[in-house]
């Protein structure tokens, strides 16, 4: 299977013209990477016949699959905001709403790279080094996505929403974003990943993040994929002095998904905000990857990450928080909780400190458990029925981690897919 | 390495034949592993044929296995050609003739850890004609241990006299394909404890191999068996707080436990080997493999380790709970300064119902020193209401010194709750400035805040063994702030 997949990809991507230097970096890197196994440490936990023993086909611009009205029946932002669509990883200005708006541009990834966009050329710098196979794969077979630049403080969000629906079937798409949020900027960029139908794809993005100094992202993200496809998404965030930078991920479709995030701090007293929740149940796969790199002083960051497990259901959490030696005054804490609900579940979790500077507060903390029966007990001579009781402390185990999207409409919408999602399940316990 | 090639070009200079050197005062075998180095050691430890064969399976797997380079430690390739694999006590030729002839720095050592001189003359290993009154002291405990019950021997005697117990046990815990210093050592492992404590006993003291002077340089390959049958209890205290000079730079020992129905082993470690020099170099590898099964219901393993010496240091004294009931504990503090690095940690497995077990790592960097904690809690399938603290704490010295947690929790039961923590920070200054306004010197006040961070881990040593391991903790950091 290994050999044969590799050379499927690099055939696929010897067919794709280079429109921009980063592609030419994935298909060297293509030739020279090694498949995930489980040997690697990033990749230890992580089961990967579901994404190594398929061979998907790549995938292309389709016209008129879908009408304005079915995106806006997913949208969770007012109609007349910004909303970038990408169906298949590709740019659809007919179905995106577009209205000119100061500070803030948004274009098609492969017209920002052919007219020369500002900033165009830090496409590929943060995720240069490919660091696997659908890393390498994403830069060598397409230049879709979208490119997003702020320039002043915007009081309204943006919404960008990523389709996985195709007629071909198994498509694999691998679109690009490109964020840049200048000086003093700043931006609520809400994400979702939707799914049409229950399609049997896979998704393989990566955004880069670059923020400049004392600019703002709000970046919540809610990944409800259709619970046949696979799902990568790789960011990449570089934040400038003074930055902030606060991404909510919320991760519950997909039957095999993986976030990853690589985050680095190019100037002192900036801040991020890391927070996830997963729920893996069924026989889904979610997995965690963090790699926060403090490299410069004063910065401070907090990761804070929760899961539910249901069914047969599987979880990983892989934490990394690296201290570089002259990262003095660096503050970071790290959480990692657990709540177990069945018995072929299973979690693993690995949250690591790797500190080479002396002058630090850095914690971690990790919990797998299953619901407290006090609580249970609480609720119970309330005169609660116990499955409504299960349901109502799941919710809020999930609540205060979804809460940090900050943006009701989007919270609500989570809350509602995980309370139908988790509604028969506390029934059935 | 350096030891290694004197030894050779000694050696090579002695115009020596191929072959070994049967001379009794100073045997050894040249440098390299082959088969007949093994049947050479088995021949002269008169083992039974069973141990040889056992050997050499070992042997065989270790061919074909790779050395681990997971670890977050950085040394020189080991070449495992160029050491001897047996070599009997240093002859008295070789020995510092008195104390005069020692480093002053390990003497002023011995001094402040107060070690009467008699004792200081035999850890910097001056040759001593009769090994003064601990002789007497050792044939008492052994009678005293006989009336008991209790088999405490080398295990080359054991073999010899208990070849049903080895036979049932050895490689049981830490099977010879374990890893790959495992096979080393199970190929060529020299000498080492054996220990077997009967049913309901309780030991009736605490066993050292400080005392158990019938072999005292078990050399690089030891191995430790501990067998507590049903309801017994023992307590095992390994190394000692005095530095110990040794001339082989590898070390691969492994340490087997097995604790019975309602059984409870208690094992001690202080380890303090030679560093090395500032950058590290002729420190001892010290890389081992320890292991305890609480293979019984109730049964209970707890790990105390004090690590201060050596330059690389690659341990995890795990437990393997298969027993329901049963209780793991692993308490420990490393300290790294100078050029030394150590990844340690523990692993916990829990199989059985109602496990339990508890982390305590307490990691202490100085100097340029890497200190990784690594550790494994595993709730499998069957492990109903397993339970699992890990509390991880690092201190920082000084700014090129570095900490790192390398936590792996593995859940696949509802039931089991785990939980973990881990800090890291440097010495606060208010706490030493608050010291040093009330008249403490740098020094006493880095020592008190230490101490005080180590407290729950030094709680579980035995007494006489904590206060040692407190004042050399205060030698091991002295200067390290400043």
């Amino acid at each position: 299977m290994s050999a044969a997949l590799l050379d499927y990809y690099q055939t696929l991507a010897a067919n794709v013209p280079n429109e921009h230097a980063y592609q030419a970096v994935g298909k060297q890197r293509l030739g020279l990477v090694e498949l995930p196994n489980r040997k690697q440490e990033a990749w230890r936990y992580t089961p990967l016949a579901p994404v190594l023993e398929h061979q998907f086909a790549a995938a292309s611009r389709e016209e008129g699959l879908l009408e304005p009205a079915d995106i806006a029946s997913l949208r969770v932002t007012p109609a007349d905001h910004v909303c970038v669509v990408l169906l298949n990883g590709f740019f659809m200005p007919e179905l995106s709403t577009l209205p000119a708006q100061a500070g803030l541009e948004v274009l098609d990834l492969a017209q920002a790279i052919q007219t020369s966009a500002v900033g165009i050329e830090r496409l590929g710098s943060l995720s240069g080094e490919c660091l696997h196979l659908f890393g390498a794969v994403n830069a060598a077979l397409t230049s879709a996505g979208a490119y997003i630049r702020v320039t002043d403080k915007l009081a309204q969000p943006v919404e960008i929403m990523h389709i996985n629906y195709s007629f071909d079937g198994e498509v694999l798409s691998n679109p690009r974003v490109l964020v840049q949020v200048e000086a003093n900027a700043s931006l609520t960029l809400l994400e979702q990943h939707a799914a049409f139908a229950d399609v049997l794809g896979m998704h393989n993005g990566v955004t880069e993040i670059f923020l400049g100094e004392g600019a703002a992202l709000n970046h919540p993200r809610l990944q409800n994929d259709s619970l046949r496809t696979r799902h990568l998404s790789s960011l990449y965030i570089q934040q400038a002095a003074s930055s902030v930078y606060k991404g909510t991920t919320l991760a519950l479709g997909s039957a095999w998904s993986r976030t990853e995030f690589h985050l680095d701090f190019s100037g002192g007293h900036a801040h991020c905000e890391l927070n996830g929740f997963y729920l893996a149940g069924e026989q889904q796969m979610q997995a965690m990857h963090l790699d926060v790199l403090h490299s410069v002083p004063d910065c401070s960051s907090r990761e804070s990450f929760k899961g539910i497990l249901y069914g047969q259901g599987k979880a990983v959490f892989d934490g990394n928080i690296l201290v570089k030696k002259d990262a003095q005054q660096t503050d970071a804490r790290l959480s990692n909780d657990n709540l177990v609900l069945s018995r072929e579940a299973e979690i693993d979790t690995k949250p690591r400190l790797e500190i080479y500077a002396d002058d630090v507060q850095c914690s971690h903390g990790t919990t797998v458990g299953q619901i407290d029966p006090e609580m249970l007990f609480y609720l119970r001579a309330r005169g609660i029925p116990k499955s409504a009781a299960m349901g109502m402390i799941c919710q809020g185990f999930a609540a205060e981690l979804i809460a940090h999207c900050d943006y009701p409409a989007l919270e609500t919408k989570a809350l509602s897919i995980l309370q139908e999602r988790l509604m028969p399940v506390a029934a059935a316990l | 390495m350096d030891a290694a090639e004197q030894q050779l070009a000694e050696l090579a200079k002695a115009g020596y034949e191929a072959g070994f050197v049967s001379n009794i005062e100073s045997e050894t075998v040249p440098p390299g592993l082959d088969e007949s180095v093994i049947r050479y050691i088995s021949a002269r430890k008169n083992e039974p044929e069973f141990m040889l064969e056992w050997r050499l399976e070992a042997y065989q797997k270790w061919l074909a296995m790779e050395e681990p380079d997971w670890a977050h430690l950085k040394y020189t390739k080991i070449d495992y050609q160029s050491i001897s694999y047996f070599s009997a006590p240093k002859s008295a030729a070789d020995a510092p003739k008195s104390l005069d002839e020692v480093d002053p720095e390990l003497l002023r050592v011995y001094e402040k850890l107060g070690i009467p001189l008699e004792e200081q003359k035999m850890l910097a290993g001056v040759a001593v004609d009769a090994v003064f009154d601990s002789v007497s002291v050792a044939t008492t405990f052994r009678k005293q241990l006989a009336e008991a019950g209790v088999i405490f021997c080398s295990i080359s005697e054991a073999m010899r006299e208990h070849p049903e117990l080895i036979k049932k046990y050895l490689g049981t815990v830490v099977p010879q394909t374990d890893n790959f210093f495992a096979a080393l050592n199970a190929a060529v492992f020299t000498d080492g404890t054996f220990v077997y404590i009967p049913e309901n006993t309780r030991c009736p003291m605490e066993l050292s191999t400080y005392f158990r002077i019938n072999e005292r340089n078990t050399g690089q390959f030891e191995r430790t068996l501990i067998i507590a049958d049903k309801g017994s209890y023992v307590s095992y205290l390994e190394g000692c707080t005095a530095p110990q000079r040794d001339e082989n730079q590898l070390h691969a020992a492994v340490v087997e436990l097995i604790a019975l129905e309602d059984a409870y082993i208690k094992y001690s470690t202080v380890q303090n080997w030679y560093p090395g020099d500032e950058n590290g170099k002729g420190g001892i590898y010290n890389f081992v493999t320890k292991r305890g099964v609480c293979a019984g219901d109730r049964s209970r393993i707890s790990w105390t380790q004090v690590e201060t010496g050596s330059s690389i240091t690659w341990k995890y004294p795990s437990c393997v709970l298969k027993g329901d009931d049963s209780i793991g504990e692993f308490y420990s503090v490393a300290v790294t300064r100078g050029a030394q690095q150590a990844d340690t940690g523990t692993k916990m497995f829990h199989i059985g119902k109602n496990t339990t077990s508890t982390i305590v790592s307490k990691g202490i960097s100085a100097d340029r020193g890497q200190n990784a904690y690594r550790g494994l809690v595993r709730m499998n399938k069957g492990a109903e209401n397993g339970r699992n603290h890990t509390q991880c704490d690092s201190l920082l010295i000084g700014d090129k010194c570095g900490a790192h947690t390398f936590p792996y929790i593995e859940v696949a039961n509802p039931t089991a709750k785990v939980e973990h923590e881990a800090t890291t920070s440097k010495i606060g200054e208010d706490q030493l400035f608050y010291c040093r306004q009330r008249g403490l010197s740098e020094e006493d006040a880095v020592s008190m805040i230490v101490n005080g961070f180590c407290k729950e881990v030094f709680n579980e040593l035995p007494m006489e063994f904590a206060v040692e391991a407190r004042k050399l903790l205060a030698i091991s950091l002295e200067g390290a702030v400043g």
